[in-house]
């Protein structure tokens, strides 16, 4: 086991896609800490995770995962991670048990007693055919089978999309009890940004395949700000305050990207905290300033 | 080891269905080319036989061998299973490598060519029971050079089908795949026909004459050292290209 200090680094990694470039995106997810990789669909979320699993070759840039190349190490890093998808990557025909024995023999730290805690905390049959699994109990199994192998990183696309909030809410609180320990990270990538406003402590946000904004959850959601007035008023704001402004039948909504600031230039105008869903919303469509 | 054992109870969970189809029938058709024997019960007596008889004999043998390297070579529809499931692309962030996950495959597609191999050489053996005529090296011959052109052929077709990505993808890689294995087999017939007769010259002779010559070749022990060792390669062959195919990464 080697010593690291971020779970995952990226540094200027570059996919070029016909009709869509990964443009240098580069980010750290320290170790101990859960990551919230947003992005609208079609942003990179998937590309840039696929990057990091090798599943596919990057055109450019470095990427790093426990401390190791991604390429050079990849059998050693595969060992010590773990993935979850957005669909059940499993046959139809296995059950529980087969999953068991299939990933037993991968994983050296695969634990068996671990497992069968998870399938019975989640209530799930030992040996009912995966295929008549409703995709909830498929998204439970794939996270009990990513948790039993004592994983020291869990990357996640997409995992809680599509599942009902009582489901969700109950993945969230297992992987808040995974990172107890302190020596294991998750990157999770959602659109679903009321999830991860609950349980990330960092967030990145990327938007066709650029990188806009990484680092503490609350320092982006402290820093930037919902101003509201009419929409004359506007022009007395400074453009280089403004991340994108909303315009609607009762006046405007200005995002700011310094709260604080803002306070004391714009006394006497109300600026209410944004959240992360504001914040992506507002980003998207920062080249037309002005949108509705 | 471990890894391995993992890797092959997988393969046959998912392939345990179509195999067994497959042993099934086999068993029917060996079971078939067994009837005439079992009728003919103890009235049959090899002194009988004349030369050109001894090609009917050798028409059974050439049935099951034929049969039974088909089946054991053929695809046994894993590969598709995994890109149509997400296992495939899911597969690379588990810990298998791709030589590893080469080596379950080829191990596994061993083990139904022995066992495959093994009932051709009892249904031989049945034969010199009942005839007291030996057939082993003819039956093992067809058995192993079909099995030869079957992997060969299903090494293409893998090859091919594990570019697909996704479901959507494989269906159109599986078509690309069965034209390259039809070109390649109507690459060697041209070749075949050059070298040899056409079809139709079978056709116009009495077929029988053409077995017991066929026979008369394939049953020498040099052409079965021949026989083994293209199946060696083979083996070998479908090993590299699926630890190949493994190792490809997503454009």
């Amino acid at each position: 086991m080697n010593n690291y200090e971020n779970a995952i680094e990226l540094k200027a990694v570059t996919k070029n896609y016909d009709g869509f470039t990964l443009d240098k995106i580069s980010f750290d997810v320290p170790k101990g800490c859960i990551m919230g990789f947003i992005g609208q669909n079609g942003a990179g979320k998937t590309t840039t995770i696929r990057s990091l699993l090798h599943i596919t070759d990057i055109d450019s840039g470095e990427i790093k995962l426990l401390g190791m190349d991604h390429v050079k190490n990849e059998s050693e890093i595969k060992k010590r991670i773990a993935v979850v998808f957005d669909e059940l990557p499993f046959h139809d025909i296995f059950t529980a048990k087969d999953m068991a024995r299939i990933f037993e023999g991968m994983y050296p730290e695969w634990d068996n007693k671990v497992y069968m805690n998870y399938i019975e905390r989640f209530g799930l049959p030992k040996r009912k055919k995966i295929g008549k699994f409703s995709k909830g109990m498929k998204m439970k199994l794939q996270i009990a089978c990513a948790l039993s192998h004592n994983a020291e990183l869990l990357v996640m696309d997409e995992a809680t999309t599509g599942l009902d909030p009582v489901v969700r809410d109950e993945i969230l609180h297992i992987f808040m009890e995974y990172l107890q320990n302190g020596e294991r990270s998750i990157l999770m990538s959602s659109h679903i940004t009321s999830d991860l406003e609950k349980i990330a402590d960092m967030v990145t946000f990327i938007d066709r395949g650029k990188l806009l904004l990484t680092g503490c959850k609350d320092e982006i959601i402290e820093k930037h700000g919902i101003l509201r007035c009419d929409k004359d008023s506007v022009k007395n704001i400074d453009s280089a305050d403004i991340v994108s402004v909303r315009m609607n039948s009762f006046g405007a909504e200005v995002m700011l990207n310094d709260r604080e600031q803002a306070s004391y230039k714009y006394r006497g105008c109300t600026i209410d905290p944004a959240s992360l869903d504001d914040i992506m919303l507002y980003y998207v469509h920062r080249d037309a300033k002005e949108w509705s | 080891m471990k890894m391995l054992r993992s890797l092959i109870y997988r393969e046959y969970k998912l392939s345990r269905g179509h195999q067994l189809l497959m042993l099934i029938l086999f068993l029917l058709v060996a079971g078939c080319m067994l009837i005439p024997f079992i009728l003919g019960g103890e009235d049959f007596d090899p002194a009988d036989l004349e030369n050109e008889d001894i090609a009917y004999l050798y028409i059974f043998p050439l049935i099951v061998g034929v049969v039974g390297g088909a089946f054991a070579g053929s695809n046994n529809g894993v590969h598709k299973a995994d890109i149509n499931s997400g296992w495939k692309r899911y597969s690379i962030s588990l810990p298998p490598k791709a030589s590893q996950l080469a080596l379950a495959d080829t191990i596994y597609k061993m083990g139904f060519v022995v066992l495959l191999g093994v009932l051709t050489v009892v249904f031989s053996r049945i034969i010199y029971d009942y005839t007291g005529y030996s057939t082993y090296v003819f039956g093992m011959n067809i058995f192993l050079l079909c099995a030869v052109f079957f992997i060969v052929s299903d090494a293409i077709y893998t090859y091919i089908l594990m570019l697909a990505k996704d479901e959507k993808d494989a269906k159109k890689y599986r078509i690309i795949g069965f034209f390259a294995v039809a070109g390649v087999l109507k690459v060697l017939s041209m070749f075949a026909e050059k070298k040899g007769k056409t079809a139709m010259d079978y056709s116009q002779k009495n077929i029988f004459k053409e077995i017991a010559k066929i026979a008369e070749t394939a049953a020498s022990e040099k052409v079965l050292a021949v026989s083994a060792v293209l199946f060696a390669v083979s083996i070998v062959v479908y090993f590299a290209v699926i630890w190949r195919s493994y190792e490809r990464r997503e454009a």
